[in-house]
């Protein structure tokens, strides 16, 4: 069977008998069109834009750094920078050590294929709904006068109720992981059922007690499946604003909610300044996780 | 996997899960219960008595807001969008099965796309097709006012995400 697809692919590959050159291209037309419209030109205007000039009303086509420097130069900058770097890796740490467990136990704990596709639909039916729902859902938790805090006064744990429950760094970071969990469980999942069971069994007969088995074996073979969970967290925490405003009532700041500011005071120019300092910082990282990992086979 | 007996690690892990479990579940149900919140009560517990008044007061007309209006709107912009990605996506993974000149650059931008973060896009979609200034060039968005368009085009940028996938496999 797999020999007969390899076959398949391979004459694909080199042009099947009877498709006329134009083909593939009518086919690849529309996402050329939605790709070029929707994502190479937005990308091209905001680095086109950011050296622009503009003003309270409008925006004047020019060549300056002054959006860049002005940006770069402020220490307000630098603190929403690091404040987002610090939400990025706090919630990485979380999703990808929640994520590893709940994935290794789906995929080797649990024994029957049928148990396991119920198991794993019941982590996916949450992420069915909105985000915005899934934030506000919340706040009658970890209100003042929330689940949380009724439940531990009643309980005679503390007597006054916890403040920093909600509207606080607390909050955005635990929403975030509630969120985004499961963009780490997929990947590693689906990396962590295609591993061989019979290398499991060998590294056992070899003496291997469990955590070695995890340590050694499974944990290098799911790397491309961190990696690529990894790179979705990073991303989506990065470009973050909703969370981060709806859940620290404003006391706290990242680049895109800073971006969506500047965007709602019209300062275009500012924004796209900041977007393409975000930009190349994501890049940056993305790449990086492709340097240590390679998931080449996993797309 | 194997038959022997359940060890401790996997007892760990269960509790691990189900607590997962809750914490998916829990605020998502409080939200249910609290929907049936009495009159004047607001988004605490405990429940002030149990009433369908919020559900009412949802379909009834409001100053802010039209509820039928916006959920119609939803639904027709979800229908347009499907149709545009199962379209988009299907040509594109045909094309995707023989190698056409550019195919490597097209994957990889694709690719790329789902990389980006999105309040870029949208902020570059905002630069090109500025909200208050109405022709827009785009005639099968048109049929949208300009508040939709930039939903539109958001749930477009969804679009570009799930491309990647059929032309992935």
């Amino acid at each position: 069977m797999v020999a007969i697809d390899s076959v398949l692919t391979k004459r694909n590959r080199h042009g099947p008998v009877g498709a006329r050159w134009p083909v593939p291209y009518l086919q690849a037309l529309p996402l050329l069109v939605i790709l070029g419209f929707f994502f190479l030109l937005p990308i091209v205007m905001i680095a086109v834009v950011s050296f622009w000039d503009y003003d309270f009303s409008r925006l004047y086509p020019a060549f300056q750094s002054m959006n860049y420097t002005d940006t770069l130069g402020s220490w307000v900058t630098w603190k929403t920078y690091l404040n987002t770097l610090k939400f990025t890796a706090i919630v990485w740490a979380a999703t990808l050590f929640i994520g590893f467990w709940v994935a290794y136990f789906l995929a080797f704990h649990v024994r029957s294929a049928v148990t396991q596709g119920i198991l794993f639909l019941v982590c996916t039916v949450p992420f069915l709904t909105s985000n915005i729902i899934r934030m506000i859902a919340w706040i009658p938790v970890l209100g003042r006068n929330g689940l949380v805090n009724t439940a531990f006064i009643k309980m005679g744990l503390i007597s006054q109720p916890i403040e920093w429950l909600l509207y606080s760094e607390f909050a955005v970071v635990l929403a975030m992981v509630h969120l985004y969990t499961l963009f780490m469980v997929t990947p590693i999942f689906n990396t962590l059922m295609r591993i061989d069971r019979s290398l499991l069994e060998a590294a056992r007969d070899g003496g291997a007690n469990s955590w070695q088995v995890i340590w050694n074996v499974v944990i290098p073979l799911a790397k491309p499946g961190m990696a690529i969970g990894t790179i979705f967290v990073v991303i989506l925490v990065m470009a973050d604003f909703s969370t981060v405003q709806v859940m620290s009532g404003g006391q706290s700041a990242s680049v895109a909610l800073m971006m969506k500011n500047q965007m709602s005071l019209l300062q275009y120019p500012a924004a796209a300044a900041n977007a393409v300092v975000l930009l190349v910082i994501v890049l940056l990282i993305v790449a990086a996780i492709l340097r240590v990992v390679d998931i080449r086979k996993e797309l | 996997m194997n038959r022997e007996k359940r060890r401790a690690g996997f007892y760990v892990l269960a509790i691990f899960f189900g607590v997962f479990v809750l914490f998916l579940y829990g605020p998502l149900s409080a939200i249910i219960v609290l929907s049936f919140q009495g009159l004047d009560g607001g988004l605490t517990f405990p429940l002030n008595g149990v009433s369908l008044h919020w559900f009412a007061n949802l379909f009834a007309i409001q100053a802010v807001g039209d509820f039928g209006a916006s959920f119609r709107r939803s639904l027709t912009l979800g229908l347009m969008v499907m149709v545009v990605t199962v379209v988009v996506s299907l040509l594109a993974g045909l094309a995707f099965r023989r190698r056409f000149w550019g195919s490597t650059a097209l994957f990889y931008a694709t690719v790329a796309s789902l990389v980006v973060p999105s309040i870029i896009i949208s902020l570059g979609i905002g630069v090109v097709l500025p909200g208050d200034r109405a022709p827009t060039g785009l005639v099968f968005l048109g049929l949208w006012r300009t508040s939709d368009l930039d939903l539109a085009v958001r749930r477009l940028d969804y679009v570009r995400r799930l491309q990647s996938f059929p032309s992935g496999l």
